[in-house]
Formats: structure tokens, C-alpha cells, sequence
């Protein structure tokens, strides 16, 4: 290794101007892959009837409301990471997806007190959500991975749990807008599980993209 | 020179936009930082590579500081990155390192010892034991695990598990 006065003159005679990193390009990035993804999903399958006729069902708008905030959240502390400082508190993304558990235990919930709601747990169709917001989440997986990559997280662990869930919110998000299904224990296993299944596997795969 | 803050930001706001006289400074006073940075955090022989490697961590992530706001704390933030990875190779090799034992050379290797007693402080005792044995004062495995009548596997997996637990602990300050 050169000494340390040979490694200054080597990366000062390396140097070229450089624009700094913009979380709200990334968050600006971000929001166009999902707008394109619900677009792409919505194009295949075609938009919940209550949707496109302008009168939503409570259960589906809340929970589509509920991820989008979540997921914002989620995003906004995640391009923050990019710039790392010691002492900037980031914690509150804990919160964010503290709040993405409502629907599963509002799904688990109703579903202990009444059968009907229990027997709408496991449709036909709860694979065809999870397995397809599933997919439509790698866009934005992929998307958050390589931008955070020119970035410096500190922590390539809690990014990839991070990156997990903003992209599985997006999945999740954009299957709503598909799934004709109004009930709670549906949206909160097979809509919810798209998210859990993306951010295990962000965990899993992600970490050594990150490292730097 | 001491490292100033504001300065420093001016400075390497002025690198970013490509002015290498201005870089060269940020660079000088950020390695003189980072030495006494380490001189607290780590055995001697590897002061030295680690001040390199995170100069050479400032360069390719300079695009993540934001020129608005302080530069120290984003070049500390690097520099716990790198001494938390130099803990992670350190778990993660089986063979001692006599470089890695602190020398009598100077006061830093006291200043190093008492910034990494506060951290193992935290770790359970028969963990903290075998890592100060082991890579600390540089016994080896079998004594290690005669002095703590621990078995040689167990003193491995305590030292693995130990400094796992240590860069987690790192991380979290």
C-alpha cells in the first residue's frame, strides 16, 4: 500500500467534478416506477370496477392509503441513508412500517370473530395477488438497489430491509388497484404478504450489492 | 492545521465542483482527523491502513455529501463504516495477526485499549475474556482456552459471536 501522502496525491490527481447525490431524485424516480407499474399491472389485468367508476370500497381505498403513506414514508428514509452522517436520527421508518402490521392484524382480527370473513382468508385468487405484486415489486427493488449504490449507506443490512419494503409497497400498492377483493383478511394476508416476501428477500440477496 | 469544520465543508464543496488544490487540503486534514480518530479506536498496526482505505472510501462516495450541511460528521460516519468492516475481517479470519497486537510504542495503543474495554464492557464476559486474549494480547486459541478453562471450539465461537456483537454495537452508537 503507498504511503498516506502518495494515496492524497493519487486521488487529487483522480479528481473530476462530481454532482452529489439527490434523495428527491430518487424519490422522484421511485414515483414514476410505481405510477409505471400500476400502469403495466392495470393494463393486464384491468382496474377494480369501483375504482375506475370513481366510487371505491372503503376497505381497499383505506388499505391502498395506508401503504401508500407507509411506503412514502419508508422511501423518503431510505434515499435519506444515502447521505450518511453521525448523529442525523432516522428512526422514524420504524414507525412507517409499524404501520403497514395494522392490516394484517385488523385481517387476523376479524377474521377470529366471524367464519365468512375467515373463509374470504384463503380465496382462489390470494396466490395470483401475492405472486404477482410480488413480481411487480422487483422494478422498484432493482431501481432503489442501484441507486443507493452510488450513494454511501452506512448500514447495507437495514437498506436492504428498507429497499425490501418500499419496493414490496409498490407490488403491494399496484396489486390493489387489480384485485377485485374488498375483504380485510384478504388485503391483509395476500396483499400484505407481498411486502414481507420482498423485504426477506431484499435482506437475503441485497446486503452484498450494497457493501462498498 | 486543525480540521474546521466550515472550511472543510467549503472545501469540499469546491472538490465536488473539481478544484484538486482545495481537495488536497480536505484530504490532508481529513487523514490527520482520522488518525486520531483510529489512534482511540484501534491497535496501531492497523491505523495506517485504515486511514487509507477510508480516504479511498471518501474519494469514490464523495457524491454522497450533501455540501449543505457539516462535513465531519458524513467523514465520521465513513470512518465507522470502515472500522466496523475492519471488525467484521477480523471475525471472520481464524488466524491471528501479530500486527494486529498493540505495541508500546506510544500512548495509543492505552488510549485504543480503553475506547475497546468500554465496548467489550458490554459483551458478555466469557466473550469479552477471549477476544482481549486472543486479539488483544495475541495468545493463541489453546492458551486462551486454558486461562478460561473454556473448551478451543468454545473459545472460537465465543470470539466470533463476540466480535459480531461488537461491530452491532459500533453500528448502533
Amino acid at each position: 500500500m503507498p504511503t498516506p501522502d502518495d494515496l492524497i496525491d493519487r486521488l487529487t490527481a483522480d479528481l473530476e467534478p462530481k454532482r452529489t447525490i439527490s434523495p428527491w431524485l430518487g424519490r422522484a424516480m421511485l414515483g414514476a416506477t410505481a405510477l409505471l407499474t400500476i400502469a403495466v399491472l392495470t393494463g393486464l389485468f384491468g382496474m377494480r370496477a369501483d375504482f375506475t367508476g370513481g366510487r371505491p370500497h372503503s376497505v381497499p381505498l383505506m388499505s391502498e392509503l395506508v401503504i401508500l403513506s407507509a411506503g412514502c414514508a419508508i422511501a423518503a428514509a431510505l434515499t435519506a441513508i444515502a447521505r450518511p452522517a453521525v448523529g442525523a436520527v432516522r428512526s422514524g421508518w420504524q414507525w412507517a412500517a409499524t404501520a403497514l402490521a395494522v392490516l394484517p392484524i385488523a385481517a387476523f382480527v376479524t377474521a377470529a370473530g366471524n367464519a365468512t370473513q375467515r373463509a374470504l382468508m384463503f380465496p382462489p385468487d390470494g396466490p395470483f395477488c401475492l405472486v404477482a405484486g410480488t413480481l411487480a415489486s422487483v422494478a422498484s427493488i432493482a431501481l432503489l438497489t442501484l441507486w443507493l449504490r452510488r450513494g454511501a449507506p452506512t448500514s447495507p443490512e437495514l437498506a436492504a430491509w428498507m429497499i425490501g419494503i418500499s419496493g414490496g409497497a409498490v407490488g403491494a400498492l399496484a396489486v390493489g388497484f387489480v384485485c377485485p377483493s374488498d375483504a380485510i383478511t384478504h388485503i391483509g394476508v395476500w396483499h400484505e404478504g407481498i411486502i414481507v416476501i420482498a423485504a426477506l428477500a431484499s435482506r437475503i440477496v441485497l446486503p452484498r450489492f450494497l457493501r462498498w | 492545521m486543525r480540521a474546521d469544520d466550515d472550511s472543510l465543508r467549503r472545501g469540499m464543496a469546491r472538490a465536488l465542483a473539481g478544484d484538486k488544490p482545495a481537495y488536497a487540503l480536505v484530504l490532508k486534514q481529513s487523514r490527520d482527523w482520522l488518525l486520531a480518530y483510529y489512534r482511540r479506536r484501534v491497535p496501531p498496526a492497523m491505523i495506517d491502513d485504515l486511514v487509507q482505505e477510508t480516504l479511498l472510501s471518501v474519494h469514490s462516495k464523495r457524491q454522497s455529501f450533501d455540501p449543505a450541511r457539516p462535513y465531519l460528521p458524513w467523514l465520521a460516519a465513513i470512518a465507522r463504516y470502515r472500522w466496523i468492516d475492519a471488525l467484521r475481517r477480523m471475525r471472520d479470519t481464524d488466524e491471528l495477526h501479530p500486527e494486529d497486537i498493540a505495541s508500546d510504542e506510544d500512548d495509543s495503543p492505552i488510549v485504543a485499549r480503553l475506547s475497546i474495554s468500554r465496548l467489550l464492557s458490554r459483551l458478555p464476559a466469557r466473550q469479552a475474556n477471549v477476544i482481549v486474549l486472543t486479539r488483544i494480547e495475541g495468545r493463541s486459541v489453546a492458551e486462551a482456552a486454558r486461562i478460561c478453562g473454556q473448551s478451543e471450539n468454545l473459545v472460537k465461537v465465543n470470539v466470533h459471536r463476540g466480535l459480531k456483537k461488537l461491530a452491532a454495537l459500533v453500528e448502533s452508537e
